[in-house]
């Protein structure tokens, strides 16, 4: 029982120093540990099948505020975004526009098409 | 009546002893219980949302599974404060929090996978040495913070401080400061500061003689964040300071020697926080007010009181409570400050504490 102890405990942090290398090649921060290490200023607009969706709308649909702000990895936003119409919402005719600003920088667009 | 007397016996929640855990992890373990329940934490375990995990989405109906999660880590949590299999509770409240964060990625957060991670890891540790997975997990945390932060431009810049503090923040005394200083010098400081603390916390936690140095940084660390923003970032405050009860010692017994005139009162309300009955109070004619003997040294007075105040559950416990309870930024702050004084009163320089017999302290290890 002590040896699957320290084996499930070991796994646990090694996962996680795997995670904390991997995140130097991709620009999300899952799993290791970069809490408040950036702060982006969001909008987000949708068009959802011709109709262009309202702020609660967006909010129910990504789970995520319309406009506000974030404080890890900007592309855990588009990744939010991105694998919400692909996973659930796959038969819809999307665009989505994310007009955002890291750290106070110039202004920046994200666009999305689907299908 | 049957409620009373099983919360005076092992089910009392502010008891430590008479579990297979040790009294620290056993305190770490529920200063996060408690701030589960008392911030009302538990109501935002989610339903699987773009998990981590594939499938975790299509196991059962998403309100079956939210229910079923926010349950589960309530009657852990209860059990753990109640003292009832405390390992297994341990294990279960924190594999709840787990659950939470892998089943979505609109729940995902550092500090509930630190909770998270925290209990389990307590709860797979060893009880008969060091909690060695935790406190790797500890320093671990720090050593990633700083390592993103090292190589993240905005952060080598102060570009990222300065923009959190003005903008964000509206901290009034760094918008006062920074424009005495070069343009993000202010910046600069604050973010090298931070990396450099990171990294050393995270280091010196594996250098035995360094550690009490590491902990002191972590909690001046955490109390400077929350003065700065008022805020307890969701779970991480209570964490990161609970985290040093992994490295204390606890005592089986703390003998007081006191001033039956002078010291009684304090005696009475001191042992309110004594639901373990560590405090051993001997009548002296020798003693003003109170003195305590532990680890070596008497600490006399004030110093006596924050260290019994220190071994405390009551006070631990009713800390979280308070502070979860705190509605603005302004009491938070207040709260925490008021502890931190409590903490930081210069005994020493008032000659308060003086060495008692000849061995070493052992408050950490």
């Amino acid at each position: 029982m002590k040896t699957l102890r320290w084996t499930i405990g070991l796994a646990l942090l090694l996962f996680q120093i795997g995670a904390i290398l991997y995140a130097r090649f991709v620009p999300a921060r899952y799993f290791c540990w970069a809490p408040f290490d950036m702060q982006t200023d969001y909008r987000i607009q949708a068009t959802v099948n011709g109709s262009k969706l309202s702020d609660p709308a967006i909010q129910k649909r990504y789970r995520r505020a319309a406009k506000g702000s974030d404080n890890r990895s900007f592309q855990h936003v588009i990744d939010i975004i991105e694998q919400t119409e692909r996973r659930y919402h796959s038969d819809d005719d999307v665009d989505v526009v994310v007009t955002y600003r890291i750290n106070g920088k110039q202004e920046q667009q994200w666009h999305f098409h689907q299908p | 009546m049957a409620l009373s007397s099983a919360l005076s016996g092992s089910w009392h929640p502010l008891r430590l002893t008479g579990t297979p855990m040790p009294p620290n992890l056993l305190l770490l373990c529920k200063i996060l219980a408690a701030a589960i329940l008392a911030t009302g934490h538990f109501r935002i375990l989610p339903d699987p949302f773009l998990p981590f995990i594939p499938g975790l989405d299509a196991l059962v109906a998403p309100q079956v599974f939210k229910t079923t999660l926010q349950s589960v880590a309530v009657l852990s949590a209860v059990a753990l404060l109640c003292n009832r299999t405390v390992r297994a509770s341990a294990l279960v409240l924190g594999s709840c929090l787990l659950v939470g964060v892998v089943s979505s990625k609109a729940y995902y957060g550092n500090n509930k996978t630190f909770v998270g991670l925290s209990l389990v890891l307590i709860g797979l540790s060893d009880f008969d040495t060091k909690p060695y997975l935790f406190r790797w997990q500890f320093s671990l945390v720090y050593f990633g913070a700083a390592l993103n932060k090292l190589l993240d431009p905005d952060w080598q810049s102060g570009l990222f401080f300065d923009y959190w503090a003005t903008a964000k923040v509206k901290n009034a005394v760094y918008l006062n400061l920074a424009p005495w200083l070069p343009e993000l010098v202010l910046g600069k400081i604050m973010c090298w500061g931070t990396i450099t603390a990171e990294f050393a916390v995270s280091l010196a936690l594996f250098v035995p003689r360094l550690v009490p140095l590491a902990l002191g940084l972590n909690v001046l660390f955490q109390v400077g964040l929350l003065e700065f923003t008022g805020n307890t970032f969701t779970l991480f405050f209570y964490a990161m300071n609970a985290a040093t009860l992994a490295f204390v010692v606890w005592p089986e017994r703390l003998r007081i020697e006191y001033d039956p005139g002078r010291g009684g009162i304090l005696r009475t309300v001191l042992r309110l926080f004594d639901p373990d009955g560590l405090q051993h109070w001997l009548p002296s004619a020798e003693t003003r007010y109170l003195t305590l003997l532990h680890g070596g040294r008497a600490y006399l007075g004030i110093a006596a009181v924050r260290r019994l105040l220190f071994y405390s559950p009551v006070f631990w416990l009713g800390a979280t409570v308070l502070l979860a309870q705190m509605p603005s930024p302004f009491g938070r702050r207040v709260l925490v400050a008021a502890a931190l004084a409590l903490a930081l009163v210069p005994f020493g320089l008032a000659g308060l504490v003086r060495r008692h017999k000849p061995e070493a302290p052992t408050l950490f290890s």
